[in-house]
């Protein structure tokens, strides 16, 4: 009876998650129908420079700037924290092991103080707004006015359902309790989630403005302005992103305590947390791309002039730039693999096999980041025949990175079968034809994806061109699918060892450290390029921003000011590490 | 040899099959597989 009514309560909780996604449109559209009938309104107010108010000492853009890429990071952290710490207690309830209620309930402590430091910086930037940009303000807050009230409705909800979940977490370990706690966080969720809904509808309306007229004047449907351009997609890759980025931050928290840590056991504790985080870090990187293609798509349709600035003038190279940052995540995820090995007894064997993906890696790694076009001296260019390198030019195209996207995707799999097979000796009589197949699927999978690359690439039209990428994506993602089918059918009864948690070298946690730093550099960098996409415009080719600082600022300026963001976020995380850290030790944090 | 043998079999097997999922997904497009000029 008990278990019958669990999987009802369980079931009905499931069914009401999506249901509360839909609460905005149900409270979206409510609201539409009082602004239609309330009032009217003007066009988008044209500044002058007197009309933005200016502060001795403070440089507006700058302050805005800090502000809001802070609360970003933050923010991501902790809407994407609560999503697999559910997806963890639900794991435990279910394989009825403790240790993933554990690593779950240490997950939401270390999310806790992040959670105060994000509205803190959510604050600053809403006074930094209104003390600087009072007349964008008003406009849009004329717009959006009631999804605002609607925000600070659901930032109670979530805030409620967090304390509820955090400190209900052993009063309700037991029994139907136990479900209840599970609804608790998924309204945690779906109230966060929501959030930042919310929010993204207020930024893609500046990039991608609907509802409103040529002159800015609204046409009184809320509805038409949330659900602008780019809403879908931001929504989609920012869910998509938050969790890698919480997972990413969480692992180094645990590498943090890994490399602190007294005994075996709590050695092997961190190990395992570090190695779960990481797996749903890159989990959730690997269809991160798929949703930025969408959101870019998005982009060129609204404007191509737009698309054409995000990634065929002066921001293109920094794209070069998160070539280079995700290549070196793609390193990193790999090296904290190999290192992993050594947790299996069959470990050993796989080490021959390190060198050549590693190969692998570097190689296509190279091919991502290769530049299209040079900065060059006239005399260099003289000498070389033009801008384009001959040789390496052709390797500046995107049909090359998709290629070596692609592969380095493969290869990152590659090692985490091996990584799998490090504690699994396989007992069915066809595994070595299983691995043969594996092999043939991952060669022809590879010959595919280059030949679509080069031929459509490089001797058919750009309608091909863009074309081809879709069979090159599927056949990666068929790999994975078909290799995982094989694997779990030869491995059902396998003999499987115990894996050696907390076996692993020291150096492989500062792998993780890197995928952490990564991340955060990365969303620094490529969320200055969406938004300054916009460039003179406050709301694109709506509301003109005729402030002094209106203008574009160089890549070596944005890439400084980003990473100074990075330095002081990651001073302000390894702060809240220690004090999480010391809260465990007195006992505060537990209990 | 049995390996042998299964690798090339499963090598002919899904070099046919990414081929057939190839020309699917170019008519997907509304495109013809075989480029025309």
């Amino acid at each position: 009876m008990e278990s019958r009514l669990k999987r009802i309560f369980f079931t009905a909780a499931l069914a009401a998650f999506p249901l509360l996604f839909l609460l905005p449109d149900i409270f979206s559209g409510c609201c539409a129908f009082a602004a239609e009938t309330a009032r009217a309104f003007g066009p988008a107010p044209i500044l002058s420079p007197g009309d933005y108010p200016k502060v001795t000492g403070v440089n507006p853009r700058m302050f805005i700037w800090m502000a809001a890429q802070m609360h970003l990071w933050f923010a991501a952290f902790v809407l994407a924290v609560p999503i697999f710490v559910l997806l963890l207690e639900i794991a435990g309830v279910i394989k009825k092991d403790k240790r993933y209620d554990k690593v779950a309930y240490e997950f939401l402590r270390v999310s806790l103080t992040a959670y105060s430091i994000t509205a803190i910086t959510g604050g600053l930037l809403l006074l930094g707004l209104i003390v600087f940009y009072p007349d964008l303000m008003k406009y849009l807050s004329g717009i959006f006015g009631p999804t605002m009230l609607l925000y600070a409705l659901f930032f109670f909800v979530e805030s409620a359902a967090l304390y509820l979940y955090y400190y209900g977490w052993k009063p309700m370990s037991a029994g139907n309790l136990k479900w209840a706690h599970i609804g608790v966080g998924l309204i945690l969720n779906a109230s966060g989630t929501t959030l930042m809904f919310i929010a993204n509808a207020w930024v893609t309306f500046m990039m991608t403005p609907a509802g409103v007229d040529i002159a800015g004047v609204f046409d009184g449907n809320i509805w038409h302005a949330v659900r602008n351009h780019l809403w879908g997609p931001m929504n989609l890759h920012r869910f998509i992103a938050n969790i890698a980025y919480g997972g990413s931050i969480v692992a180094a928290y645990a590498a943090y305590r890994f490399l602190g840590a007294k005994g075996s056991d709590e050695k092997a504790h961190y190990d395992w947390m570090g190695y779960t985080a990481n797996l749903v870090a890159i989990g959730a990187l690997l269809p991160l791309p798929f949703a930025g293609y969408w959101l870019t798509a998005e982009i060129y349709a609204y404007s191509q002039q737009m698309g054409i600035t995000l990634m065929g003038g002066l921001f293109a190279w920094l794209f070069i730039i998160q070539a280079v940052l995700i290549g070196a995540l793609f390193l990193a995820a790999n090296y904290y693999l190999w290192c992993g090995f050594k947790r299996g007894v069959n470990g050993e064997r796989y080490y021959k096999y390190v060198k050549y993906i590693a190969f692998v890696i570097a190689a296509t790694f190279l091919v991502w980041f290769t530049p299209h076009t040079l900065i060059l001296t006239p005399e260099e260019a003289s000498s070389l025949g033009g801008q384009y390198h001959p040789l390496l030019g052709p390797l500046g195209l995107m049909p090359a990175k998709n290629i070596a996207v692609n592969i380095m995707l493969l290869f990152t799999f590659l090692s985490f079968l091996l990584y799998r097979r490090a504690h699994r000796t396989p007992t069915v009589k066809w595994a070595r034809i299983g691995t043969a197949i594996e092999a043939a699927l991952f060669t022809a999978a590879i010959a595919n994806i280059i030949w679509l690359g080069v031929y459509y690439g490089y001797f058919t039209n750009s309608v091909y061109k863009v074309a081809s990428s879709v069979p090159q994506v599927a056949t990666t993602l068929f790999v994975i699918v078909a290799c995982l089918v094989i694997e779990y059918f030869m491995h059902r009864k396998a003999e499987v060892s115990e894996l050696k948690w907390g076996s692993v070298p020291d150096r492989s946690q500062y792998a993780l450290f890197l995928i952490a730093v990564s991340f955060t550099w990365l969303m620094g960098l490529m969320g200055f390029v969406r938004s300054a996409i916009r460039q003179h415009w406050h709301v694109y080719s709506v509301m003109r921003d005729n402030s002094p600082d209106a203008f574009t600022p160089s890549i070596a300026y944005a890439a400084k000011t980003v990473s100074i963001g990075t330095i002081i976020f990651m001073a302000i995380i390894a702060f809240i590490f220690w004090l999480s850290h010391i809260g465990q030790e007195s006992g505060a944090g537990d209990e | 040899m049995k390996n042998i043998a299964a690798y090339i079999i499963a090598l002919a097997a899904f070099g046919a099959f990414f081929l057939v999922m190839d020309v699917f997904l170019f008519n997907a497009q509304g495109l013809s597989f075989l480029y025309r000029g």
